[in-house]
């Protein structure tokens, strides 16, 4: 069972700025987050933008449950007030960001959390990211049909779940998260997949409980690497 | 049998800067230490006020899995820079705002580039959609679209310029057509309710496609399809 709660932001990235926000990120904002805080950095990504919508950075946040969010919460907001040094990089980011828009997530109850993610060595270079919305009320059973149907066929295929989430706030909502082994893992699913009848059956009752999925690949580049 | 995938790009341009964008990425094919790289430009267009969202630009490249995979491992891997594109990349802020891509899987029948070529296909003006369909139908649709709607456009004199699925977007198609004079594209338009071929196709289409993004499309001056002289049809990389 995860108890935990996230965070999950979609950011839209000014100019070239996308690798100068993930090295932010990653050397200041999370760790100061985890040390005043204790909210942990799941994953800090680059979304591919052969994939889906370019520039944009996405990072997802982690905390022990719902107490735990609250505390946070206060403790950060507002940031003027409450935390002189986050309004310090806040401020700052607007040099490579201007807004954003974020999703507070519960976890499906087979969803792995942070802890689980490390010690099972399961992130990865490469994550595929599935933006899902259900029909209305079927997002429970779609999670179950995910856990025992599709989950043992993805982990069959090489892919390990990093999350499986529903929107804590917006009805029908969620995200998938699924590392791969890296770039030539993905080269070889999507060259499988005309011929994946057992997929491509998945894939179609889908229907059964889904309106819609999206998915797209972020990516975690090497510290310094990415310069657009 | 087309073999290839294509890498689907909606560039939101800064507002006049379509053409200069779009040749910006075609110069791409001329820097020294680029030359004998990448893979050709299949198509470019640019938006008109006609029909659909405007500014925009599109890039669609023609590649395969092994070559589309090589191109991300060289932007996300500090080992293979392609300092080039980089610094095209930054150099270019001033031309476009951001955009949205998807990689394409053709149907068997879709042309590749070489197809074009060899036809002489060129456009005054294209058409494209993007259609969401309910789950397992994409497939059924560009079985449709070769059966019911692409002798049509023989007969109309039209091209279909591609039919595609969209990789890991299971209820997306895609699909272009073009049109060598505007008037032909107004005649497909004028006999939709008048040809039975083309009722019965639409008919389908308005059982069956649950939200659609029409977009009627200009060729760019310089990309593949344009009719107009001055075009460079280039190897580039995307």
């Amino acid at each position: 069972m995860n108890d935990c709660v996230y965070i999950h932001e979609r950011i839209p990235i000014e100019g070239g700025a996308r690798g100068r926000m993930i090295e932010m990120l990653r050397t200041r904002w999370a760790p100061h987050l985890e040390q005043v805080h204790g909210v942990r950095m799941v994953g800090v990504w680059a979304t591919v933008g052969s994939t889906g919508e370019w520039p944009e950075v996405r990072v997802q946040w982690e905390m022990d449950d719902w107490d735990h969010f609250a505390r946070a919460q206060a403790g950060q907001y507002p940031m003027e007030a409450r935390d002189v040094y986050l309004a310090e990089i806040w401020s700052q980011a607007l040099e490579y960001r201007r807004g954003g828009h974020s999703m507070l997530l519960r976890p499906a109850s087979f969803s792995p959390d942070l802890a689980a993610i490390t010690t099972g060595a399961l992130a990865g270079e490469v994550v595929l990211v599935e933006d899902v919305r259900s029909l209305p009320g079927r997002m429970g059973d779609y999670h179950a049909a995910l856990a025992a149907e599709l989950l043992p066929r993805a982990e069959a295929r090489g892919l390990r779940l990093l999350g499986a989430y529903e929107h804590a706030l917006v009805p029908n909502t969620g995200v998938n998260l699924w590392a791969l082994r890296g770039w030539d893992h993905w080269q070889t699913l999507m060259e499988a997949e005309p011929d994946d009848a057992e997929l491509r059956a998945w894939t179609e009752r889908q229907g059964e409980w889904l309106a819609d999925i999206d998915g797209f690949l972020v990516a975690a580049p090497p510290a310094e690497a990415l310069r657009t | 049998m087309n073999p290839n995938i294509y890498l689907h790009e909606i560039i939101r341009t800064v507002p006049g800067r379509e053409e200069p964008y779009l040749a910006s990425v075609l110069s791409l094919h001329h820097e020294p230490s680029r030359r004998g790289l990448g893979h050709p430009a299949f198509a470019q267009f640019r938006s008109v006020e006609t029909s659909g969202a405007w500014p925009v630009g599109i890039n669609i490249w023609e590649n395969t899995w092994a070559g589309q995979t090589a191109d991300l491992v060289g932007q996300f891997q500090d080992a293979q820079r392609d300092v080039a594109m980089e610094e095209w990349w930054n150099r270019n802020l001033h031309l476009r705002r951001g955009g949205y891509d998807r990689i394409l899987i053709p149907a068997a029948y879709s042309p590749t580039l070489a197809d074009l070529e060899a036809r002489g296909v060129r456009g005054e003006v294209f058409l494209q959609e993007i259609c969401w369909l309910p789950f397992g139908e994409s497939r059924r649709y560009l079985d449709a679209v070769e059966e019911q709607l692409v002798p049509v456009l023989d007969r109309l004199g039209l091209d279909l310029v591609g039919a595609f699925r969209v990789a890991m977007r299971p209820r997306q198609v895609l699909t272009i057509i073009g049109a060598p004079e505007w008037n032909r594209l107004g005649a497909l338009l004028d006999q939709a309710d008048r040809d039975p071929a083309l009722r019965r196709w639409h008919e389908y289409r308005a059982s069956t496609v649950e939200q659609a993004e029409e977009q009627v499309l200009l060729p760019a001056r310089h990309g593949p399809l344009t009719p107009w002289s001055g075009r460079d049809q280039g190897v580039i990389r995307a």
